[in-house]
């Protein structure tokens, strides 16, 4: 089995005195030993709150309430919470939208990264911990000088090197990026990109990458799984993705993106927009904007299957 | 039915406009149960001090009605001070005077405080700064001590005592009216009203006002409760009301005495009837802060 | 014809310094947000201003509108000298220019009715009454696609979704039936699946108002869709100007250059050489010298940290492109 990360049935909810909001609906996918696997979508989506789920990151409101996350064998949602504790960090890690607020602003950056291995690996001396922190800034491309800085004297984009620094310092197998770049400028988020495909190479990283661009996932991404509230609509191989969508979901975004290499792009706009969760559509979720819905569509929710070689996708157009 | 639809329209109007007020204030959310509790509480106390001439048994103020300090019995429910006078009728007519001073007192205080806050904070400048530190001298003032010395001045009556009131929590309807003026001002949606051709007036009516009305109504009633314990507090020390009165706060003095000829009776009807209805503003207060701590 | 003229306009901000600061230093320090730009925009044209953070192109957008006055430089809107209107014409002006804002949540006032919001920009600008108001309010909302338009018109904003928002943002900009429109990032902050409709919405109400827009964006593929002519700006300076045909397809500044380059492209056969320029933008209070790029362009000499380039014509054949860069002509 190449498989690193296996999931299965995923749910997750928000429970509030107001509304149950269902934000992830029994998503299944796998993910391969040293490929990166893109996760898409918009707000609403769910695509976030699957991330966190991943690694037992949800918080309350937020509960999971059933699925299994299968990693390396191991299940994550069945082990207690110690052993997560060991497993997040040294063998999965997260880098997250905002690097500001992960960062405490009155330690050195050194510091984080001393304290961080220090917890996972506790044999590891003050000194070397601090090698190794500058060792990872090497890699990033950042002056070794600057692990005695503080992290409101780094701009955003060095901030956020500085978050990829720390999820790659114990050398996990697996990075859960949960929007690393929608923050950051067009050169920057490309220096960030192209940072992380160096560093998916020297370390032989899997990857899960969490944007709504869908630019960024052609160009980074081996695979691409399409989420839509709270359900994974089509997974396939990303040029399959791109070349032969099979949802119309999938098919409706791509027609509506500019395309800065296209002349006289014509744009084909979706009407309606993202539903409200706490009150969704019965049966299919995209139905009320789907340009293909039949009556089939507005009752019965479609369940993900394979439909063509690896295209999997929850259409009810696939019988 | 159908007809009634058509002559009530729903998207217009007062109804809507109440069920909202009610649906923000009681409807289900955090700060329910505060909301709720606090307004029975001071929808009671409210009705009983505007019906007390018809619900109260005895005539508070006259004397020897039944023995002097006897406890509480199925006559007096609540026994008699010192001077025989029934305390039933006097807690039930105690509170009167005591919600009307800090009714005028809030009053005057959201007649005079949110203008000036409004203005002063959109204006900015030298003239917002040289306001705020007036009233931050005031702000720092002990309250009962400042409205002591006015009413001390100006004389003891009524009216004095709601003027006092006044001038010492003016400065919190200030400051909480221009920090909120000051954030709202910054927001997209008053740059927007500027462009498209809004004047500072007609600004801060439509834009900003409506949006600062939350936090007025919770240092309104955080306020309302303040105004009850100072005003208890006044006439308790004799610079509130004529001692002939019946009043919670007199009754304190009464009570101290009537303590020590052995009947806790007195002092702890009126004592707790204070409390009580400041807590009701409290919980209504606590309860709008959680309701807005949610959103 | 222009109809929009920009010559040399600067907006300074000074920066806020402590008490101790303050004292200590005698000379106030500047964040030049918009350092001397000029340009015109033509009657119906749709001019694109793009940018990364901190180049100063909602800065610009402002100025243009008079919800900031410039620290030096002129912008005319119709012939009419719009800095040196006083505070009653400016506002008067208003009728004729308008912006639509980035947030659709954060521009809407949620004490108000949308239908009211709208309205309001009419009972401001012009004479028209309550009735009148509300009736082109209503046709307006149609023109923009929010229908059941009667329906929407009493809703508060936090009952409409992002896309119905900004429509409301641009129907209260178009109400007025204004000549000079500025969108400030307008399809930024909502859903990629309904960015579409918003642009559509856009170019259609551009069609039939004969609307001149000034389109600020910092995504190049909106700005390829939406604009004829754009202008590349960073740190306050314009780099590259032109027709969208000729920049997009001979850009001439390396700036430009490395923006179209690290544009993911939402097509995965496509294998680009990416020349990403190292470092990221230098703040706007100490811009480098001579040229603002050359610590980070792959080309700089030793003139571009010297000298500072001004934007100039370098294609003979294409009069309106113009680059503010040392070695423009090697790329020819």
């Amino acid at each position: 089995m190449n498989e690193l990360l296996d999931v299965k049935e995923l749910c997750v909810e928000y429970r509030t005195s107001r509304a149950t909001i269902r934000a992830v609906k029994d998503v299944s996918f796998s993910l391969a030993k040293g490929s990166t696997l893109g996760l898409v979508g918009e707000s609403g989506s769910g695509k976030s709150t699957l991330g966190h789920a991943i690694v037992r990151l949800v918080s309350p409101p937020g509960v999971i309430v059933r699925g299994r996350v299968s990693f390396d064998g191991i299940d994550l949602l069945s082990i207690d919470e110690d052993g997560m504790r060991k497993i997040r960090g040294k063998r999965i890690a997260m880098v997250f939208q905002d690097p500001m607020s992960s960062l405490s602003p009155v330690k050195k950056v050194g510091q984080h990264f001393v304290e961080y291995i220090r917890e996972h690996e506790p044999s590891t001396s003050e000194a070397e911990a601090l090698q190794r922190a500058k060792a990872t800034f090497e890699d990033l491309g950042i002056d070794r000088s600057r692990v005695d800085d503080y992290p409101h004297q780094f701009s955003g984009g060095m901030r956020q090197r500085v978050m990829i620094g720390l999820a790659i310092a114990l050398q996990p197998e697996l990075i859960i990026a949960d929007e690393p770049t929608t923050a950051l400028d067009v050169v920057v988020e490309a220096q960030i990109l192209e940072l992380l495909k160096d560093l998916k190479r020297k370390y032989s990283l899997s990857m899960i990458l969490i944007t709504h661009n869908m630019g960024v996932v052609a160009e980074t991404t081996d695979r691409i799984a399409v989420m839509y509230a709270g359900k994974l609509m089509e997974v396939a191989g990303t040029r399959k993705l791109f070349a032969d969508p099979k949802n119309p979901y999938t098919r409706a975004l791509l027609q509506s993106i500019p395309n800065i290499l296209l002349d006289d792009q014509e744009l084909r706009s979706i009407p309606g927009s993202p539903p409200d969760l706490a009150n969704p559509p019965t049966g299919c979720p995209f139905h009320p904007r789907c340009p293909h819905v039949f009556d089939r569509c507005r009752v019965e929710e479609p369940k993900l299957k394979k439909v063509d070689g690896e295209t999997e996708t929850a259409c009810h157009l696939f019988g | 039915m159908a007809l009634a639809k058509k002559y009530y329209p729903r998207n217009s109007g007062l109804t809507p406009r109440i069920t909202g007020l009610i649906r923000s204030g009681f409807g289900p959310g955090a700060g329910r149960g505060f909301i709720m509790a606090g307004v029975a509480i001071v929808v009671v106390i409210s009705a009983m001090s505007i019906f007390a001439p018809y619900i109260s048994p005895h005539d508070p103020t006259q004397i020897s009605v039944g023995p002097a300090n006897s406890p509480p019995s199925s006559a007096f429910p609540l026994g008699t001070d010192q001077y025989g006078r029934d305390l039933l009728s006097r807690t039930i007519w105690g509170g009167r005077f005591i919600l009307l001073v800090a009714v005028t007192a809030v009053v005057i205080c959201l007649a005079v405080g949110v203008p000036i806050g409004l203005a002063s904070a959109y204006r900015g400048g030298n003239v917002d700064r040289s306001v705020s530190l007036v009233m931050d001298s005031m702000y720092a003032f002990p309250s009962l001590v400042l409205a002591i010395v006015i009413i001390g001045v100006f004389g003891v009556n009524i009216v004095n005592e709601a003027i006092a009131l006044a001038v010492v929590y003016v400065p919190s309807y200030y400051r909480v009216v221009r920090s909120q003026v000051l954030t709202i001002k910054e927001l997209p949606y008053v740059e927007a009203a500027r462009s498209i051709g809004g004047k500072s007036g007609h600004i801060l009516l439509k834009y900003v006002l409506p949006n600062v009305l939350p936090s007025i109504v919770v240092v309104a009633t955080i306020n309302f409760a303040d105004s009850i314990l100072t005003t208890a507090g006044l006439d308790f020390i004799g610079l509130g009301l004529p001692v002939n009165l019946p009043d919670w706060g007199i009754d304190l003095t009464y009570g101290r005495a009537a303590l020590a000829q052995g009947a806790w009776w007195v002092i702890l009807f009126s004592g707790l009837m204070i409390l009580l209805s400041a807590l009701g503003f409290g919980l209504i207060s606590e309860g709008l802060s959680e309701r807005r701590g949610q959103e | 014809m222009p109809f929009l003229e920009v010559v040399d306009l600067k907006k300074y901000f000074p920066v806020q310094k402590g008490m101790v600061e303050q004292l200590l230093s005698r000379k106030l320090t500047y964040v030049k947000a918009v350092d001397g730009v000029t340009f015109s925009v033509d009657k119906g044209d749709i001019f694109g201003l793009v940018g990364e953070s901190g180049s100063g192109k909602t800065t610009t957008g402002r100025l243009t509108v008079g919800l900031l006055k410039p620290t030096s430089g002129r912008v005319i809107i119709g012939g009419v000298d719009v800095p040196s209107l006083n505070k009653e014409e400016l506002r008067r002006f208003r009728r004729r220019m308008q912006i639509i804002f980035q947030d659709p949540t954060a521009s809407l006032n949620p004490k108000m009715k949308v239908g009211d919001a709208v309205a309001d920009a009419l009972r401001l600008l012009t004479d028209a009454d309550a009735e009148t108001a509300k009736k082109r309010v209503l046709e307006m909302f149609e023109y923009v696609g929010l229908t059941p338009a009667g329906e929407i018109y009493s809703r508060y904003p936090r009952n409409l979704s992002g896309g119905q928002k900004q429509r409301v943002v641009i129907a209260r900009a178009l109400v007025t039936r204004p000549e000079y429109v500025v969108a400030d990032e307008p399809v930024a902050m909502v859903d990629v699946s309904v960015r579409a409709q918003i642009l559509d919405v856009m170019k259609e109400m551009h069609e039939r108002l004969g609307l001149t827009y000034l389109f600020i964006t910092h995504d190049l593929a909106v700005a390829k869709y939406l604009c004829s002519r754009i202008a590349i700006m960073y740190l306050g300076r314009f780099f590259e100007t032109g027709n969208v045909e000729d920049i997009f397809g001979l850009p001439l500044h390396p700036y430009t250059q490395a923006l179209l380059a690290a544009v993911p492209v939402p097509d995965p056969t496509v294998r680009r050489e990416k020349k990403i320029p190292r470092g990221e933008i230098p703040n706007a209070i100490n811009p480098p010298s001579g040229c603002r790029f050359h610590p980070r362009c792959p080309y700089a000499t030793e003139i571009c940290s010297r000298e500072e380039p001004q934007l100039r014509q370098v294609d003979t054949s294409k009069a309106s492109h113009l680059v503010a860069c040392h070695w423009a002509e090697k790329f020819l």
